[in-house]
């Protein structure tokens, strides 16, 4: 979900401030986000009626929008965990009908891969403005590409996702999977209405998720290829003004756990210290079946702290998270504890191993959080 | 002290040159890089223009490749200036994608790229398609806001000025940036002129090998081959320099144990051994060094700071990206001056301790004259020299030779010294007993004065050397552009096609006496880039080739067969002789031609290389040329042809006229500029040698206070001993000046005939001009006549000399 909205904040400080050097990371960025909506963009101002394949392509009336995947992989012994997110913010909400190289949206790509065994974290972005055959994504269905990284529908079924197809060729590795969804998809907020501050209705997104994938394919590093299989989490949003300028950053946590459940909770942290009631999340039932989980039904603490030897900023790699109605009792610990995106932006992204009591129950997993703000 | 000065000295010397090329080289490519926004290589079409679909295959094969996609066009410029309402501007229009700039990387920050804090950018506005635009700082009657007409082929546009680029990475002094849609737009262009790319070697080894026909990838960051040749030329006087940095502190080491040698004596008398004295002598050697290393080092710092802010403004005007060099101690000067510091040093004192030991603590040989060790290790490094040189083509071997046949000339300079010095005394006679004796003591000496005597040969040589080569290479670029631009003025616009009705226009007009035609095209020979230009020369311009070797394609025209003039740098380069056949390939139109080259002619453009060819000797000649050369009939008829080209409505491009006068003026102009750190730099050599030898004479004179205490026994009065010191003075010079004249002209050649042709393929034809002989005679004379000068002055030129125990603790 909001973990994009780090892509945002690039893009937005990017088409807002080219050509001035900015020290990014010391700023929130939350205004950027809330920035009021311009003349002729569509607003998430109320719930929606989702269509599928339609959906999953792009929505060329609202400002903002991505396809987030993160991922837990295993290669034999060897463990990755990854995330990849194509953004798309869009600078003129008229139809362009120029063609060629006039481009009324901006396209920002952002892949990371932690390769647990080596303590790696690598990353690699691309910038393109939207031209057809280089940049841009289908409206008809799950089809994004960013010069050449591209993530797209391989079996369509009606209503439902599909399986889809990852490819990337980064820096130092590549990353191509096959994900196949092992649940339906899961409306986040009011049908897929989310709202993101308690203050204001029009900061708001269309928010769903794929909470579970089987992802098979290869991880291509150091000149070796690796067979790989293991779970994925799907995301996509789009809106137009999304964040309060109150808010200070947000954390996001999607686990997975063993035993085919999952649980999505995003807190959105204030400039005063406290949390929005917005924060949010879900429960999913091994059989897809969906418990809304409000601000208050979730305690989370963090419990241990990574300090970045660039920044000197504290991050929390290590939480304990109840959810006491649903006998829920997790402790989530980083799988290392730099797994820092650093450029212009500097935000906390990275897989966690989870363990915990569900009714008393032992449970493990795994988990995606993104920490911002900090 | 004296020892300390010498070491300071001599890696001053080395420093100061090293430090001075290496800042001016380092601010070089800094500007280069600037021009080129962190580019290292350009993806260019050999037909028109690169496809989308072209660029968006190359996109999407290579995602994260930092690459940028680039449209260019020539075209004119309106707007208003003080009382002038239609200023007209010829500018090149560049059509950036302000995104793709982005991910271009510097070595300091993230966002390189052609628009590296350019400053206005509203990347919004930009992207939406407004008719916004950058302009050169150069342009600074236009302001922010202003409006600006655009005319191109016809069409007038309005551009606002958003913002200036900035002065740092300026792209010229003419250009405008707009975004890469509106100049799509706006120039009807599907595709694109170039990708701007930032490849590492094996990035670009990879995509050469998937690159699909009509595409041609190039190295951005070659250096033109004026500043190749600058800094070859420069590497070429930094080895001079180290040679001699390193024989000034040989020569002082040398005389600081002449000095110590009846000390040592009397130590072993006294029981000292050998071994002990050794040790100390060593350890004094490397603390000497060491301290005149170091001294040194922040010596040539300053005289290459000294030199630099003499020329700074005209590196800045001459590299537009403004020259913001600093002169900064580097890795490769530390050593270099640790190499002629404590090297040295070690390399003076190991070997005469060595004589020491061997020959009962005798270091003086004053029969120096009759050694036949060094003449024969000089005639062995000359010959080493010639086959160095003569051997092989490889540039490194010919660096060498240069270097070995210089330090065998030296090396036979000390007994010539003595040769001549003893023919001197012969010419004189028994009837000036003080120049009779100035040339004794001179012959007697040179066993201890010679290798700072050989060390003013050099800086003498140098003198003569760089400098004649600069200017033989400068006026061979004269002579070479007043052959070759036989026309007045040249027509093209841009390399783009002309219409072949525009040449029969300009053939009509009254003031045009002839019209000359070129078309410049891609060709694959052997698989490598070169080009060729296919031309129609009127009779005026057939003399506009200066042949090295065969005949011109005019000489020829009545044989059967197709010829080609192959130009020198590509005959250098793949080894084509003449009467060769060729086989090459038209790229754009993928004609294979085979050709017999008739001969080689003079060329000293930088690039890939050219052959030409006569238009009517090709089966299938291009139908349009890509420029025009104009004869008129009057010089000053350049401003009408001109203006009669701009009134040219109907032009389907953008055509502009330069009348020859301007291209060889630029020509030599940037020519000076590029030299002037040469020529600038011959005077850290002119000094150095001035002060090495001063402080060898002063040695020497104080070795000689025993001598001189004696001759005043004898009667010779105070004046006359200041006059004896000045004709040695004199006759030192005189000699030093005569040896270096060969050795000048020596290197002269060497660097004008073998090194640079070695190096790029130029013909340049060594001169030797009697300025430069002048000028490094007086610097000698000057040099030695001083430090003679200043002897008198020292402390042993007193009436009451001091202590003869005074020497021995220097």
């Amino acid at each position: 979900m909001i973990a994009r909205a780090a892509a945002v904040l690039l893009v937005v400080l990017m088409v807002s401030a080219c050509g001035s050097s900015t020290d990014n990371s010391s700023q929130s960025g939350i205004e950027l986000l809330a920035l009021p909506a311009e003349q002729g963009f569509q607003r998430a101002d109320r719930p929606r009626r989702f269509s599928f394949p339609r959906d999953h392509g792009v929505h060329k009336g609202f400002r903002t929008e991505w396809w987030y995947l993160t991922g837990h992989l295993s290669a034999g012994q060897r463990q990755f965990g990854y995330q990849v997110t194509f953004f798309r913010y869009v600078i003129d909400p008229a139809e362009d009908t120029t063609g060629g190289w006039s481009a009324d949206a901006v396209w920002l790509a952002q892949v990371a891969l932690s390769d647990i065994e080596n303590a790696a974290f690598l990353t690699s972005e691309q910038l393109s403005r939207e031209v057809e055959g280089i940049s841009g994504a289908s409206t008809a269905g799950l089809d994004v590409s960013v010069q050449g990284w591209r993530l797209y529908q391989t079996v369509k079924r009606a209503e439902e996702a599909g399986e889809y197809s990852l490819q990337i060729d980064a820096d130092d590795f590549s990353l191509t999977l096959n994900l196949r969804p092992d649940k339906p998809l899961v409306l986040q907020g009011e049908e897929g209405w989310s709202r993101k501050s308690a203050d204001d209705p029009d900061n708001a997104s269309y928010y769903y998720s794929q909470t579970r994938l089987a992802a098979n394919g290869t991880v291509q590093l150091d000149g070796e290829q690796l067979q790989v299989s293991g779970s994925s989490w799907f995301d996509r949003e789009w809106s137009t003004s999304a964040l309060h300028a109150r808010q200070a950053g947000w954390d996001w946590f999607a686990v997975q756990l063993d035993n085919q459940h999952e649980l999505m909770f995003y807190q959105l942290r204030l400039q005063d210290g406290g949390i929005d009631r917005a924060s949010t999340g879900v429960w999913v039932s091994p059989e897809g079946e969906v418990k809304r989980l409000a601000f208050a039904d979730v305690q989370l603490e963090a419990t241990r702290y990574w300090q970045s030897p660039h920044s000197g900023t504290r991050y929390p790699v290590s939480w304990r998270m109840d959810v006491p109605d649903l006998g829920l009792q997790l402790r989530l610990q980083a799988v290392m504890p730099n797994q820092l995106w650093r450029g212009r932006l500097s935000y906390w992204e990275g897989a966690m191993i989870v363990s915990g009591t569900l009714s008393s129950t032992p449970v493990t997993g795994r988990a995606y959080v993104e920490l911002t703000g900090y | 002290m004296l020892a300390v000065l010498g070491v300071c000295v001599g890696v001053a010397a080395v420093v100061a040159v090293t430090a001075a090329r290496q800042t001016v080289e380092q601010s070089f490519q800094r500007g280069l890089q600037a021009l080129q926004g962190s580019a290292t290589h350009s993806l260019v079409s050999t037909g028109d223009e690169i496809s989308m679909a072209q660029y968006a295959e190359l996109r999407r094969t290579f995602p994260v490749w930092p690459m940028a996609p680039v449209i260019r066009e020539r075209a004119r410029l309106l707007h208003s200036s003080g009382q002038d309402s239609s200023v007209v501007n010829r500018v090149t229009v560049l059509g950036l994608d302000v995104i793709s700039e982005m991910t271009f990387t510097t070595e300091r920050e993230s966002d390189g790229g052609l628009l590296a804090d350019a400053d206005g950018i509203d990347m919004s506005a930009w992207l939406d398609g407004q008719p916004l635009a950058l302009i050169a700082p150069a342009f600074n009657q236009i302001t922010a806001g202003q409006k600006l007409r655009i005319v191109w082929r016809g069409q007038e546009r309005t551009l606002s000025v958003s913002g200036r680029l900035n002065p740092a990475s300026s792209l010229g002094d003419d250009v405008i940036v707009v975004d890469l849609a509106l100049a799509s737009a706006w120039f009807d262009r599907g595709g694109i002129d170039s990708v701007r790319m930032q490849l590492t070697d094996d990035q670009a080894n990879l995509l050469m090998a998937k690159l699909p026909a009509g595409l041609q990838l190039q190295g951005a960051d070659d250096q033109s081959g004026l500043g190749a040749a600058f800094s070859l030329n420069l590497v070429a006087m930094g080895l001079l320099a180290l040679l001699m940095g390193v024989l000034m502190v040989f020569s002082t080491f040398r005389l600081l144990l002449l000095q110590r040698e009846p000390l040592m004596r009397l130590q072993h008398a006294l029981g000292s051994s050998p071994l002990s004295q050794a040790g100390d002598a060593l350890t004094e050697a490397i603390l000497v060094g060491l301290l005149g290393t170091a001294l040194g080092l922040l010596a040539g710092l300053g005289l290459a700071e000294l030199v630099i802010s003499w020329i700074r403004q005209t590196l800045s005007d001459l590299w537009v990206t403004g020259f913001n060099g600093n002169v900064s101690l580097t890795g490769s000067m530390l050593f270099q001056g640790l190499l002629a510091g404590l090297g040295g040093s070690l390399l003076a004192v190991t070997p005469l301790l060595w004589r020491v030991y061997k020959t009962g603590y005798r270091i003086t040989d004053t029969a120096a004259g009759k050694r036949y060790g060094p003449v024969a290790l000089a005639i062995l490094l000359l010959l080493s020299a010639s086959g160095l040189l003569f051997g092989s083509d490889r540039l490194v071997l010919a660096l060498a030779g240069l270097f070995a046949a210089t330090m065998g000339y030296l090396l036979l300079s000390v007994p010539l010294l003595g040769i001549l010095s003893k023919w001197v005394r012969y010419g004189i006679g028994w009837r000036r007993l003080l120049s009779v004796l100035a040339a004794r003591r001179l012959q007697a000496s040179l066993g201890h004065t010679g290798p700072a005597l050989v060390a003013l040969i050099l800086a003498v040589a140098s003198i003569i050397g760089i400098g004649s080569m600069v200017n033989s290479f400068r006026g061979s670029v004269t002579d070479w552009l007043d052959v070759s631009l036989s026309a007045s003025a040249y027509i093209g616009a841009d390399g783009q096609a002309l219409p072949e009705t525009l040449r029969n226009q300009v053939a009509d007009w009254p003031q045009v006496g002839a019209v000359s035609w070129l078309n410049t095209v891609d060709i694959q020979l052997s698989g490598e880039h070169a080009q060729l230009s296919i031309i129609e020369l009127p009779p005026a311009g057939q003399n506009s080739y200066r042949m090295l070797d065969g005949q011109s394609l005019w000489q020829i025209h009545d044989q059967p067969g197709t010829a080609v003039m192959v130009g020198e740098t590509l005959a250098a380069r793949r080894k084509i002789k003449t009467g060769q056949l060729v086989d090459f390939v038209i790229d754009e139109r993928d004609i294979r031609v085979t050709a017999q080259v008739s001969g080689i002619f003079q060329d000293y453009r930088a690039g890939p290389g050219r052959m030409v060819i006569l238009r009517g000797a090709m089966t299938e000649p291009p139908a349009v040329p890509t420029a025009l050369g104009v004869y008129l009939h009057g010089e000053n008829q350049f401003e009408q042809l001109r203006r009669q080209l701009d009134e040219l409505s109907w032009l389907p491009v953008e055509v502009e006229a330069i009348s020859s006068a301007r291209v060889k003026a630029e020509t030599l102009r940037i020519f000076d500029q590029t030299f002037l750190l040469t020529r600038s730099l011959r005077w850290i050599v002119a000094l150095v040698a001035l002060v090495g030898i001063t402080g060898a004479l002063l040695a020497l004179q104080l070795e000689r206070q025993a001598e001189l205490q004696l001759l005043q026994r004898l009667g010779l009065s105070g004046r006359e001993q200041r006059r004896l010191l000045l004709y040695e003075a004199i006759l030192l010079g005189g000699l030093a000046v005569l040896l270096a004249f060969p050795l000048g002209a020596m290197l002269t050649w060497l660097l004008c005939e073998v090194i640079n042709q070695r190096a790029f393929g130029w013909h340049i034809t060594a001169r030797f001009l009697p300025q430069h002989y002048l000028l490094a005679a007086l610097v000698g004379m000057l040099a030695t006549v001083t430090a003679g000068w200043l002897c008198l002055r020292g402390p042993g030129s007193g009436e009451q000399p001091r202590h003869s125990a005074w020497r021995l603790s220097i």
